[in-house]
């Protein structure tokens, strides 16, 4: 029926608090504990932590507080406060002073503030209803790509480390359900992420639902658990690590980052005793991960991530490694120019090639960082019909290098590039004399990097060169440079 | 770790073996009993460790628990004390008036410690109404109880408002009634005739068993029954 041995890679509650728990000094559960102990802690090693604006211990503090002076966009939260509660976001100043408006837009005023604050204070959102103290905060500017992933809170990622390295990670998406709070036990979405990569894999809803779809608030639809890029991975493991280095004490910990806009990843709080629901929404055990790593002598933070991406990253990571070493391209490269449809291009040389339902042309293109827009020969747009009136944009004045003011066209062009579909506006300038009629300026070059290493021209393509000059080539593998400076000077443009 | 647990082990047999005879042979109980301990009272006193341990073994192999492992033993207590039906009609009573109360008193924005203070006055008017009535009806009396069931019963209802507030309603809910399905376990079991005799005849032997169990149980680091369960949705299928 079912095989228990497939059970063992999990880490289970009782070996979790038994074993590994045992890692956790009382020192440093005490700094994980308290917020404030947290954030000096942390602030003292450089990692980003929100603001601090105030912190009270007792009622005086409290009173004795410019309230009013606040512009909104703050946070009130207890000291030691746990799964999210006691906190209240304050999105902006009300009509009147002393009143804003929270992130569910219902007002709250002064008395209200003090009123919760005096709450936190007696121990209503501590562990066992000890006193406690109050933490005032600058909210964090949600980095926008979780903008759209959710309306009622802050998202944010959980990483697990054990022996200073990142062993596992989740993104917690605060829900309707769990009121905003980014905590699986209070009904948020948890979605798994690759180590190697920061690519969501799966997902759960609470302590267990599978989720498979999540709403969209950009696109307003329903988009897919996985494939979800998060940005900045790399900082936001290096970040958890750095917790673990900064606080002694703790073997096996759970860091909560949030990605400010501004600032990256900043660490909201560290926690002693990691839940143990992100095994299901990675699809993978914590105890063969930590087995793995336990007995490595962890040399560097690059070490750490080295090992975290080879030891724990998914199968695809090595996949989409690939496809972003494929965006290195070179200075000279072929690229694939699509013809409009129902149009006859007066090619001699070049083969038309189909692509899918497209036609394209090969065309040999320069890479012009120098330039904005990429632009196209006059003669090789008629060709390829690119020029036709109604595909014209509209004129733009344009200076080129060589001082020529000329109103030049800017067409719709679609092309490809190491098979990136790029649909952009090109201009189409004089290019007769050049050897590539085509030049691509850095508005198409968005997320590719340039190696500058080689420059064997690519062999097939668009090459209209003259016949001396090609056999001169073949004779010498590396073109003569002294026929390039010229070419380079005439480089049109902006 | 698992020599050091038989070390352990061993070294309790060795204790008891010395200490269990004395208690047995010398008739420390008879004596009790006829000195006017009650029986009722040293059958509690025992059993009350072999509840904790039942809770103990419920929690850390099934995986069901209640709120720690006291309240649920108590509850036993206090199960065994008014009979499963009137405890938990006085349950739900207590339990309602405290939600409610809790619902009003939030209105007022009272200190914390005030605002329960109210809440127990709620309480306690309740229950005494609710003694008052059942006074009347046949089913169920628990007109004559002691104030412990009460008192038990508030500590479960407090424990039950306060993790809807901090956790969810639904882990409240399901910790609530994993408190009571312990407690009417306990209570049954307490209430079982056999029991009674084994324990005033084997003292040693309940005690021998509570200590093996614990041992065993303290030194399990392995799956809870209800984490097979929970964990399923995580095993990846193999392609």
């Amino acid at each position: 029926m079912f095989n228990l041995k497939q059970y063992r890679q999990f880490l289970t509650k009782n070996e979790r608090n038994k074993v590994y728990l045992r890692r956790n000094s009382s020192r440093g559960r005490m700094v994980a504990d308290s917020k404030y102990k947290t954030k000096k802690c942390l602030m003292k090693v450089g990692v980003g932590v929100p603001k601090l604006l105030a912190r009270f211990r007792d009622w005086e503090e409290v009173e004795d507080y410019a309230w009013e002076k606040l512009e909104g966009n703050f946070v009130v939260k207890p000291v030691s406060g746990y799964g999210g509660e006691g906190i209240v976001i304050v999105r902006r100043k009300g009509k009147w002073a002393g009143e804003w408006h929270k992130l569910d837009g219902s007002l709250v005023n002064v008395g209200d503030l003090r009123h919760h604050c005096q709450e936190i204070l007696m121990g209503k959102y501590s562990l066992h209803g000890n006193p406690d103290s109050v933490l005032l905060e600058e909210r964090i500017k949600i980095h926008p790509m979780f903008l759209n992933l959710t309306k009622w809170g802050t998202p944010d990622i959980r990483v697990i480390v054990f022996n200073k390295v990142p062993v596992m990670a989740m993104l917690r998406l605060p829900t309707e359900k769990s009121g905003g709070k980014a905590n699986l036990q209070q009904g948020a979405i948890g979605l798994g992420v690759d180590m190697a990569t920061g690519i969501t894999t799966f997902g759960i809803e609470g302590k267990g639902t599978a989720v498979e779809k999540i709403y969209d608030f950009g696109k307003k639809r329903e988009i897919k658990v996985n494939g979800i890029k998060i940005p900045e991975w790399r900082e936001i493991l290096e970040t958890a690590i750095k917790c673990q280095e900064a606080i002694r004490g703790l073997g096996f910990l759970g860091v909560d980052i949030v990605l400010d806009k501004e600032r990256g990843p900043e660490v909201l709080e560290v926690n002693a005793r990691p839940g143990l629901s992100i095994q299901i929404c990675n699809k993978a055990g914590l105890r063969r991960r930590m087995e793995k790593v336990e007995d490595v002598t962890v040399r560097s933070t690059e070490h750490a991530i080295l090992l975290s991406k080879y030891l724990f990253g998914e199968k695809f990571a090595e996949k989409v490694e690939l496809k972003e070493k494929a965006k290195t391209i070179q200075p000279l490269e072929i690229i694939r120019v699509k013809i409009p449809k129902g149009f006859a291009p007066l090619l001699e040389k070049s083969p038309v090639i189909r692509q899918g339902k497209h036609r394209v042309v090969e065309v040999r293109a320069k890479v012009d960082t120098g330039a904005f827009r990429s632009s196209i020969d006059r003669n090789l747009a008629v060709k390829l019909g690119l020029l036709q009136p109604e595909r014209v944009l509209y004129f733009r004045h344009y200076k080129s290098s060589l001082g020529k003011h000329k109103d030049r066209p800017v067409v719709g062009v679609t092309f490809w590039l190491k098979g990136l579909k790029v649909i952009t506006a090109v201009n189409v300038a004089d290019r007769e004399k050049l050897r590539t009629k085509f030049l691509l300026g850095r508005k198409d070059l968005e997320g590719f990097l340039i190696s500058a290493k080689s420059l064997s021209p690519p062999v097939a393509g668009y090459l209209p060169l003259k016949k001396g000059r090609e056999t001169k080539n073949k004779n010498k593998p590396t073109p003569d440079p002294s026929l390039d400076p010229p070419e380079a000077g005439r480089q049109g443009g902006e | 770790m698992k020599k050091t647990a038989l070390i352990i082990f061993l070294f309790w047999l060795g204790f008891l073996g010395s200490v269990g005879p004395v208690l047995a042979q010398s008739k420390v109980i008879e004596r009790a009993i006829a000195n006017g301990v009650e029986a009722k009272t040293i059958v509690m006193l025992l059993l009350l460790p072999l509840l904790a341990t039942l809770v103990s073994v419920m929690h850390y192999v099934l995986g069901v628990s209640g709120y720690g492992i006291f309240v649920p033993t108590m509850i036993a207590v206090a199960l065994s004390a008014t009979g499963i039906a009137g405890g938990l009609i006085l349950f739900g009573a207590i339990l309602m008036i405290s939600i409610l109360s809790n619902l009003l008193l939030r209105k007022l924005r009272l200190h914390f410690w005030p605002a329960r203070a109210l809440g127990l006055v709620l309480i306690s008017v309740g229950v005494f109404g609710l003694m008052v009535v059942s006074t009347g009806s046949k089913l169920v009396d628990i007109s004559n109880i002691s104030i412990f069931p009460v008192l038990f019963m508030i500590l479960l209802a407090e424990e039950f408002t306060r993790t809807q507030l901090v956790k969810s309603k639904k882990e409240a809910i399901k910790l609530t009634l994993g408190t009571l399905g312990l407690a009417i376990l306990g209570s049954v079991a307490m209430g079982w005739q056999g029991v009674a005799e084994v324990v005033l005849r084997y003292p040693e032997a309940i005690i021998v068993v509570t200590v093996v169990i614990n041992l065993m149980v303290g030194n399990y680091t392995g799956i809870r029954l209800t984490e097979i369960k929970r964990f399923k949705k995580a095993i990846r299928k193999k392609s």
